[in-house]
């Protein structure tokens, strides 16, 4: 999938560009807003990640024009100032998502499969990791036949865990996709979720491991 | 007075007051200058009677028969003088007829003043020149002059003696009374009707003259934050106010500057914390994938994003609150499902604590204008106080009702009670109360919370705090 990435920090640019070509994605990057712009409109993108802060045109108004000109992709925006006001006005703009920095790029990457899969609603909807058979679109369960009772907590962090089998997730990663943010990160919340997770799995609850000291990963067989 | 009686009321009043003395001190002076007057003029006359009785009694009381002297020409004022004669040792010798019976000769005044040296045996006044001469006009008499009251009427009297005869004029009061009785009822009603106009005018103007300030007032009640670029026209007004609204623009002007300043603070701030923020985070979060799984490295690294978590956590508070102070916070008006909100939240107090007892009464379909992420932050807020201020084996309390067009949200927890003196500070920022048990947060999340709730249109208040337990209720504009 192309992702376009309009991002003026250079550095913010290049871990992005590099964790979405981890997660599959063929990302560009591009610094300035009227080079974004023009890129943007002449070729064909799954998604446009746009900051907000941009020299030489600043990203709602790339995303006022893109939508003037009735081009409908599927825009996540990155907002660091003014959080309220921009998230607002962005998603009256026609956003699909935004993304408040700093932000993790696994959470890009989760943001991104969810609006891509949104304008192709067959794409991916089903994801099958090991003994596990994940269906998006109905938010349900499966291991082997049996069908599993989750919580909507539950259900988002299994399907968080499962976006990339083998990574490792760490507990404020986890956190931030699960509970956005506004717990305390010496909480112990994402552990006591995840042994509910593992109980309710039964005899497949190896499938979750535990990284000591870092955080938790799906496994990839 | 002071504050309860008003600047107005104080004013009308005191203008009362003043013209008020002002007007009875001239009324009374008035009044008596006119007794004065009066009686002063009676008195004349009655000396004038007086005299020509010596006349007719051809100089001298002595000759003078009261039956035969005409008193007509006495004139329509002195309707009703009665005259009486006296002579030393035997009484009233002759009264005319309309003499009062109650007036006797020990009421009437003795005259006291002596009589001129060299007038003949002391006892003679000398009129001789006076009826030689009838063009020089009546003789010289100065008769003694009393006021005494009998049964209700006032008389004016007056005595005139010459050699052991006294002559006594007595003159009924009671017209000359009713004429000043008049007057001095017309004096009242001026008084008591220039008072109340007094008043009235002095309510008026002291409304005119407050009109400025009213308006003062209204326009510094409506300006809020949001537009603080408004000023008040100094144009028509009075000197002293155009004054004070310079003064009050140029305050205002001053605020609108801090005001900018501390938006552009957070919107600054905002961009220069969060930018080196990201980039640790994301290239910490690319590391920590590059590193060997398990390893010590990616310990480091997990425990380092671990601290800028918090790190952003406070970031995005502080900023949050200086939004909030630069009556920047201004959430949108989305419908939010507080009753699915507050549902998950609810789930988490369960899952952080399996010990504690949870009682759920949460209406359904709640919903609230508002912005969800900063609402859940509130909601997360109290949930997670109520747990971390509990004790072991304790209860956690929950409702959620819909109160008229409003939305009630009720946190209740036992554990220990807030100090009585910590209540009012407990929204304060950075404020912990002293045994808070675990290090967590830095003491920002109920200021924030309030501020938030206050951003919605609502408000949140630490209802009560017992040893029973503690509520705090949120309340939502619906």
């Amino acid at each position: 999938m192309k992702i376009l990435v309009v991002e003026d920090e250079k550095k913010i640019a290049a871990f992005v560009r590099r964790g979405l070509d981890e997660a599959g994605f063929d990302a560009r990057v591009c610094h300035d807003g009227n080079e974004g712009y023009r890129l943007a409109r002449e070729h064909e993108w799954d998604a446009v990640v746009l900051d907000i802060m941009l020299p030489g045109r600043d990203g709602l108004s790339i995303l006022k024009q893109l939508r003037d000109k009735k081009i409908s992709v599927p825009v996540i925006l990155l907002t660091a100032r003014g959080e309220l006001d921009e998230r607002i006005e962005g998603l009256d703009l026609g956003a699909d998502d935004y993304l408040t920095k700093p932000f993790f790029v696994e959470e890009l990457v989760a943001r991104l499969h969810a609006i891509t899969r949104r304008a192709n609603p067959d794409q991916r909807s089903l994801l099958e990791v090991g003994p596990l058979r994940i269906d998006l679109l109905a938010r349900g369960v499966q291991v082997g036949d049996r069908t599993l009772e989750l919580t909507a907590r539950e259900f988002t962090l299994l399907e968080y865990l499962a976006r990339s089998p083998g990574r490792v997730y760490t507990r404020t990663q986890i956190l931030e996709h699960v509970w956005h943010y506004d717990f305390d990160p010496s909480t112990n919340i994402v552990d006591v979720y995840i042994r509910r997770l593992r109980q309710k799995l039964e005899d497949e609850r190896d499938c979750i491991e535990t990284v000591r000291g870092v955080g938790y990963r799906l496994r990839r067989d | 007075m002071g504050r309860r009686w008003g600047f107005r009321v104080k004013l009308a009043l005191i203008s009362t007051v003043i013209s008020g003395i002002v007007l009875i001190a001239v009324c009374s002076a008035f009044w008596v200058f006119m007794r004065h007057l009066y009686l002063d003029r009676t008195d004349r006359e009655l000396a004038d009677v007086a005299s020509h009785l010596v006349i007719a009694g051809h100089g001298s009381l002595a000759g003078l028969h009261l039956a035969e002297s005409p008193v007509a020409f006495y004139g329509e004022e002195l309707h009703g003088l009665a005259t009486a004669l006296e002579d030393d040792g035997r009484g009233l010798v002759e009264r005319s007829d309309n003499w009062p019976d109650d007036l006797t000769a020990s009421d009437l005044p003795r005259s006291a003043k002596p009589v001129p040296a060299g007038h003949g045996g002391g006892q003679h006044v000398e009129y001789t020149d006076l009826h030689h001469d009838p063009h020089a006009g009546p003789p010289r008499v100065e008769p003694t002059y009393a006021t005494t009251e009998r049964n209700a009427r006032r008389w004016r009297l007056a005595a005139l003696r010459q050699g052991g005869r006294t002559l006594h004029l007595a003159l009924d009061l009671r017209g000359q009374q009713a004429v000043l009785d008049h007057i001095g009822h017309v004096l009242l009603l001026t008084v008591v009707l220039a008072l109340m106009i007094s008043a009235a005018g002095g309510w008026f103007l002291a409304g005119r003259a407050l009109r400025p300030v009213r308006r003062l007032t209204e326009a510094a009640t409506e300006i809020t934050a949001a537009d603080l670029d408004r000023r008040l026209d100094p144009c028509g007004a009075d000197r002293e106010f155009a004054r004070l609204i310079t003064v009050f623009n140029g305050m205002l002007e001053r605020l609108e500057r801090s005001f900018g300043q501390a938006v552009r603070f957070s919107a600054d701030a905002s961009h220069e914390l969060k930018t080196p923020l990201t980039i640790l985070q994301g290239e910490v979060e690319a590391a920590l994938q590059a590193a060997p799984a398990g390893g010590e490295i990616q310990r480091v690294l997990a425990s380092q994003l671990e601290e800028i978590q918090r790190l952003k956590r406070l970031v995005r508070q502080l900023l949050l609150l200086s939004h909030a102070d630069s009556g920047s916070l201004r959430p949108g008006h989305e419908a939010v499902d507080l009753s699915a909100l507050f549902r998950e939240t609810c789930e988490d107090i369960r899952a952080l604590s399996p010990d504690l007892r949870v009682d759920l009464d949460l209406a359904p379909d709640v919903t609230v204008p508002g912005d969800g992420v900063l609402l859940r932050q509130v909601l997360l807020n109290l949930t997670s106080n109520s747990v971390r201020h509990n004790e072991p084996g304790g209860w956690v309390r929950c409702r959620l009702a819909r109160s008229g067009d409003r939305a009630v949200v009720s946190v209740a927890n036992s554990g220990p009670r807030i100090p009585s003196g910590d209540r009012e500070r407990i929204f304060d920022r950075f404020f912990r109360v002293a045994d808070s048990r675990q290090g967590e947060g830095v003491g920002l999340g109920l200021s924030l919370a309030l501020e938030i709730a206050r951003a919605h249109g609502g408000d949140l208040e630490l209802v009560d705090s017992t040893d029973e337990g503690t509520e705090f209720r949120l309340v939502l504009p619906g």
